[in-house]
């Protein structure tokens, strides 16, 4: 079999909090593989972990417990000194705001920084590299010299991910890249991300929490709800035939264009999402699930394959059998 | 069917320094009794300033509107004085804002927020309101409602503020309520939560709704009729049945075309080129023309008119205006 670029492994960060000795769970136990050059998805409502999982393959934060292999290397193993000559491999791109980009470096600044940074091109260069970059995302020459403020939305966007490209790597995390984005601009934006994978076979691993964008761009899903995988498919299993009562509403909840009002089959889900101070004991999801039974409440499922490459964590399936 | 709301060439502009924004281009549209009416847009098309105009809540001094009237049952909203329109705000025409968090006073609790609205325009005694509230919080499916009635608004996740902000709204049994991208900042589940409650509550009250958002699933979902805008102008306007079959404007139809579809995966997604346009200059041209695929010549040098294409469906576009038709055709003869 094929050996996974990225292969995560048991991961759990779990944050302190003030003045108790209480945990909050943000990321509980996850385990996926993603492949080169494909797109591996990660849907989930806010608070369930998402971004964490994507900083802890980073290191931007510190795991609790866990591995993150890079062709089966514990990246999390590495030095600092090592890990820093790794980074240009790995790469993010942010969900778009002002303050991921500094507001009083210009847009050159922005671009040559990594460049000088990680030695990708001779200094006598960088100023090509720059106008390249710039082509590359579709930014004219002249706005080297603007400061971010002067760039729109989806501008800013695209600098963003010219300075991710900057580096050539190999994976880049996009965390949440085109939610607050028009949707004019959103699939502009999308495009030049498959472009890119295309051009220059990257891998990608999208965050983000709007379930067409995901399905149009991903070719595995994961679904996460507080902190833990509930469901891994190839893109077509998920949105086809999903099989977690979570992604079945996750999925029903979200509103298409196709379908007309809500309808009786439509399964909205009540209540809140539980803190992750204290995740319910049992599946974590019995609380809003519409078929929990007894035994959800007390044992944890495990993530079980059901076809190839297809993983769910839920008792209906052993009930099913 | 009788209108509870009539706007007629509103236009609202901004004098920021030495610029004049046009943020509210000369709009003109009706919301009938018991209809849910959405306006969709891109940011900066105008959405949320066509709301604020109604309400009279336009920030002062920079934002005027220059003409226009805004009838409410008959009534012109821009005629009343402060004192009035007091009386209309929050007990007759009420609005949900698109940040809950930035909504509610922080430091008051959120039973004493709802309160208000009843003492100040039922002129209810603080135990009746009190009973009212925790009424609405239930009607609401706050769970809880004893319990929520004295929380701090930090104290809710965000769909459960929405839920409060639409218990406010909804407390005075107003005629029309306005959503003003009220489920944007939620998640999936709570926003599918959410619609299926107002939708459920205007059965119950029988109230308007004037829906503000940029997102067209949810419109395809509750509204009945739909209004894009785009730089200060209404496009297009038409029922909703019309929005998958028969989308007439070319931005309608590319706004369509660049959202990815849930059902169906293809590989390279539409989008139209460009950006939003500045609304600094105002639009003597068709504001859509730089961006628009099937730009023809005239495009350059003339303002379509807003013309009723079939019953209830109205296109502000060259391409379907007679009168281009006649001179277009014969420029092209």
């Amino acid at each position: 079999m094929e050996m996974p670029l990225i292969s995560v492994k048991n991961l759990k960060k779990y944050f302190n909090m003030f003045q108790s000795k209480e945990m909050i769970r943000a990321v509980d136990g996850i385990s996926f593989d993603i492949y080169e050059g494909e797109t591996f998805g990660l849907v989930g409502e806010s608070g369930c972990g998402k971004s964490t999982t994507g900083k802890l393959i980073l290191r931007l934060l510190n795991p609790t417990d866990g591995e993150v292999l890079l062709n089966g290397d514990n990246i999390l193993k590495y030095n600092r000194k090592k890990f820093r000559k790794l980074r240009k491999d790995l790469q993010i791109v942010f969900q778009n705001s002002s303050s991921v980009l500094d507001p009083k470096m210009f847009a050159y600044d922005i671009l040559v920084e990594p460049l000088i940074l990680h030695k990708i091109v001779p200094r006598y260069e960088l100023n090509e590299e720059v106008d390249r970059l710039l082509d590359m995302v579709g930014l004219p020459k002249s706005s080297k010299r603007k400061l971010p403020n002067e760039f729109s939305g989806g501008q800013k966007q695209r600098l963003i991910i010219a300075r991710a490209l900057a580096t050539r790597p190999k994976f880049i995390i996009c965390d949440e890249p085109v939610s607050s984005l028009d949707v004019s601009i959103q699939s502009q934006i999308l495009n030049l991300l498959v472009k890119f994978q295309n051009e220059y076979s990257l891998t990608y691993l999208f965050i983000a929490h709007s379930l067409n964008v995901v399905r149009h761009i991903s070719n595995r899903v994961g679904v996460m709800y507080l902190g833990k995988i509930v469901e891994i498919g190839s893109n077509k299993e998920i949105f086809k035939s999903p099989t977690h009562p979570y992604t079945k509403a996750l999925i029903s909840a979200f509103p298409n264009l196709e379908e007309k009002k809500f309808n009786e089959e439509k399964l909205i889900l009540k209540g809140e999402v539980p803190s992750p101070i204290n995740i319910p004991t049992g599946c974590s999801f019995h609380t809003r699930c519409p078929y929990s039974y007894g035994k959800c409440k007390k044992e944890e499922p495990e993530l079980m394959e059901i076809t190839k490459g297809h993983y769910v964590s839920c008792f209906l399936i052993e009930k099913n059998l | 069917m009788e209108k509870i709301l009539d706007i007629k060439d509103l236009k609202t502009y901004f004098y920021i320094d030495d610029k004049v924004v046009h943020a509210v281009d000369g709009v003109s549209f009706s919301i009938n009794m018991g209809e849910i009416v959405s306006i969709i847009g891109e940011s900066g098309s105008g959405k949320s300033v066509t709301a604020y105009s109604i309400m009279g809540i336009i920030p002062k001094p920079y934002g005027k509107i220059k003409s226009g009237r805004i009838l409410f049952k008959g009534e012109d909203l821009l005629q009343k004085s402060e004192k009035e329109l007091t009386k209309i705000r929050g007990n007759k025409i009420s609005i949900v804002y698109q940040e809950p968090m930035n909504s509610l006073n922080p430091r008051l609790k959120i039973g004493y927020q709802l309160m208000e609205c009843l003492m100040i325009h039922k002129k209810m005694k603080r135990k009746e309101a009190r009973k009212n509230a925790i009424e609405m919080l239930k009607i609401v499916n706050i769970p809880d409602p004893e319990k929520r009635y004295n929380s701090y608004p930090y104290e809710l996740s965000g769909g459960m503020i929405q839920k409060v902000m639409i218990a406010m709204a909804l407390i005075c049994k107003p005629d029309l309520l306005i959503l003003d991208e009220a489920t944007t900042a939620l998640d999936v589940t709570t926003q599918a939560e959410i619609l299926s409650l107002v939708e459920e509550l205007k059965q119950k009250y029988n109230m308007s709704i004037l829906l503000i958002t940029h997102d067209l699933g949810i419109v395809n979902q509750i509204a009945d009729r739909v209004i894009v805008m785009y730089g200060g102008k209404v496009l297009e306007s038409l029922p909703i049945n019309e929005i998958t079959k028969e989308v007439l404007h070319p931005y309608t139809i590319g706004l369509m075309k660049c959202i990815p579809k849930i059902e169906e995966k293809k590989d390279v997604l539409y989008s139209i080129k460009g950006y939003i346009p500045d609304l600094n200059s105002r639009f003597e041209l068709c504001p859509f023309h730089e961006r628009c695929e099937k730009k023809v010549e005239i495009c350059d040098n003339y303002m379509p008119k807003l013309v009723e294409i079939k019953k209830d469906h109205l296109v502000r576009c060259l391409l379907y205006s007679e009168e281009v038709e006649k001179n277009y055709g014969n420029a092209s003869n």
